[in-house]
């Protein structure tokens, strides 16, 4: 009955997310059609509730975090942490944001300034701007990969659970019927979110790979055949690991990608207007530790339609593409904490990430804010025609553009490759029912459904259709990890007690 | 002024969070492992050290 149970699973999650790759490059245009007007409705009633949760989540990581449960440790009484600390905290990092920063480093604080600067809300456009860009991908967003991480780490290491979503629902809630319907259930939904938000993320660096090929060899339309050979290319290039086990080389892939990012940091920060980068992050950074934890209960109620749709275009489609990546981020994270306290695990899952993101779109953000407001360069007119580019261009303004243009396509690729062979491992776990080794042919199924409906949002040709169909398969998420939120609180508050 | 589709969607809200809230407050029995099956599983893995 289980092994029945666990193949409909996998054929079930197959049959959803393959029929969504199936229906999107057959009509493209009526899936991002029908998603959009989905997910603006959800948007519509429901935005207060996504925010609230988000804020919750935030609120709770930080209970735990300086409660007596802060000092229990993650794994059975004298297990020691895997992984330096410093490894620990560059593959969560490279996990968690990987290839959206190459994307939107420059790219988002611009664009926030485009619209701020229209709707005249602020004085200050280019500091509110990139509060925005950093409430974006700060603290919510890894109080959201936080805590779903700590509870499949808490429940598969102090528990013995498996690394399912729905495990620990049944772990607290029981063996019945409707439990485990309602855990298979929030099985079945993770990986349909996970498969449609790695679907985005590779659409994303398949336009970025573009862009940065169309600088480097100076093409001026390269159009769709550079777009298809890219997108084939990196296909090819899941094969081998998916067949083979190379998790030891992924990690060394994932790394190499963090460090290019790290190298492209520093290069920015000297070889730019150092002091003009530098006041733009000690702005940014006062900016978000003042108004982060009120801005999270923020939902732009009583602003205008152009407010109300920036406000579901960005801060809500973000909310949720951090949920649709939980699971996956979730899982990842807590594979390589075993042996680390709670306090430990969430200190390190939410500020230090926060803190990276802060100094990569301060740096990122503040270059382009300088050639918005003190050249006449026309990278403003560039954000709102390709986004994509805009990271490309503003490297083209500095010494050895052609390096580290190459650098960025190399990072990106590396962080579509290593994610999506890690999302097909996960994807091949959650569907076999946590078995830690998925075989070669499930994940190849998986590996064939990523690129497929990665296929679907590089031909929806627009960032905003992508999110559109990103932001609803994860919208289920937001009552799931509030539901495993319960659990975990559960079994903490039963920690201690007389068994 | 009122939409139905609106009403019903944020009336499913409030259950879901009655619901989480009469969750959270219910009693239940969370199975823990014991030492000696700990004890076992350790035993298992040196053995396979070894």
């Amino acid at each position: 009955m289980t092994e029945l149970k666990e193949n409909a699973l996998l054929v079930i999650a197959l049959l959803i997310t393959g029929g969504i790759a199936a229906w999107g490059i057959l009509d493209t245009a009526a899936l991002a059609a029908t998603a959009a007007s989905m997910i603006e409705a959800q948007f519509a009633s429901r935005a207060w509730f996504i925010m609230l949760s988000v804020s919750f989540m935030l609120v709770v990581c930080t209970w735990i975090a300086f409660s007596r449960h802060g000092s229990l440790v993650l794994g059975k009484e004298g297990d020691k942490p895997e992984f330096s600390t410093v490894s620990w905290l560059s593959m969560l990092f490279a996990a968690g944001m990987g290839v959206g920063l190459l994307y939107w480093g420059t790219a988002e604080p611009l664009t926030h300034f485009l619209a701020i600067s229209k709707s005249n809300v602020l004085d200050n456009a280019a500091n509110g701007a990139l509060f925005l860009t950093n409430f974006h991908w700060g603290l919510h967003a890894w109080a959201i990969y936080a805590l779903t991480g700590l509870v499949m780490a808490y429940f598969s290491f102090r528990l013995d659970c498996s690394y399912l979503v729905g495990a620990p629902i049944e772990k607290v809630f029981g063996h019945g019927h409707l439990v485990t319907s309602i855990a298979w259930l929030c099985n079945l939904l993770a990986i349909v979110a996970i498969a449609i938000g790695l679907g985005g993320s590779v659409a994303m660096g398949v336009f970025q790979i573009k862009d940065g090929i169309d600088v480097l060899f100076g093409l001026q339309d390269s159009g769709a055949w550079l777009t298809g050979t890219i997108f084939v290319v990196l296909c090819l290039s899941f094969l081998p690991p998916l067949v083979m086990d190379l998790a030891r080389g992924m990690a060394v892939l994932s790394n190499a990608a963090m460090a290019i990012a790290g190298g492209l940091l520093v290069f920015i920060l000297l070889a730019g207007p150092t002091h003009f980068i530098m006041g733009g992050v000690v702005e940014a950074v006062g900016e978000y530790v003042g108004g982060a934890f009120v801005h999270g209960f923020r939902t732009l109620t009583f602003m205008d339609k152009f407010a109300e749709n920036w406000f579901h275009s960005w801060t809500l489609t973000y909310m949720v593409w951090w949920l649709a990546w939980a699971p996956f981020v979730g899982v990842f994270i807590a594979r390589i904490s075993k042996g680390r306290t709670i306090r430990e695990f969430i200190l390190g899952v939410v500020l230090v990430p926060t803190a990276f993101s802060i100094l990569w779109f301060g740096v990122f953000g503040s270059v382009g804010f300088y050639a918005a407001l003190r050249t006449d360069l026309p990278i403003l007119q560039l954000v709102e025609d390709q986004p994509s580019a805009v990271t490309f261009f503003v490297l083209n303004q500095f010494p050895m553009p052609s390096l580290t243009i190459s650098a960025v396509v190399a990072a990106a690729a590396l962080f579509i490759i290593t994610s999506v062979v890690s999302a097909a491992f996960v994807l091949g776990m959650f569907s076999t029912g946590g078995n830690l080794n998925p075989s070669s042919r499930v994940k190849l199924s998986w590996g064939v459904v990523l690129a497929a409906l990665g296929l679907v949002m590089i031909l929806s040709g627009s960032i905003g259709a992508i999110k559109s169909i990103i932001a609803l398969g994860a919208l289920p998420f937001v009552f799931i990890v509030l539901l495993l939120v319960v659990c975990l609180l559960k079994a903490l508050k039963a920690e201690g007690e007389p068994v | 002024m009122s939409d139905i589709s609106d009403t019903i969607m944020n009336i499913e809200i409030f259950a879901f969070i009655g619901i989480l809230i009469w969750l959270y407050l219910k009693p239940v029995s969370i199975e823990r492992p014991s030492a000696d099956s700990e004890k076992a599983e350790e035993d298992r893995a040196e053995s396979k050290t070894e």
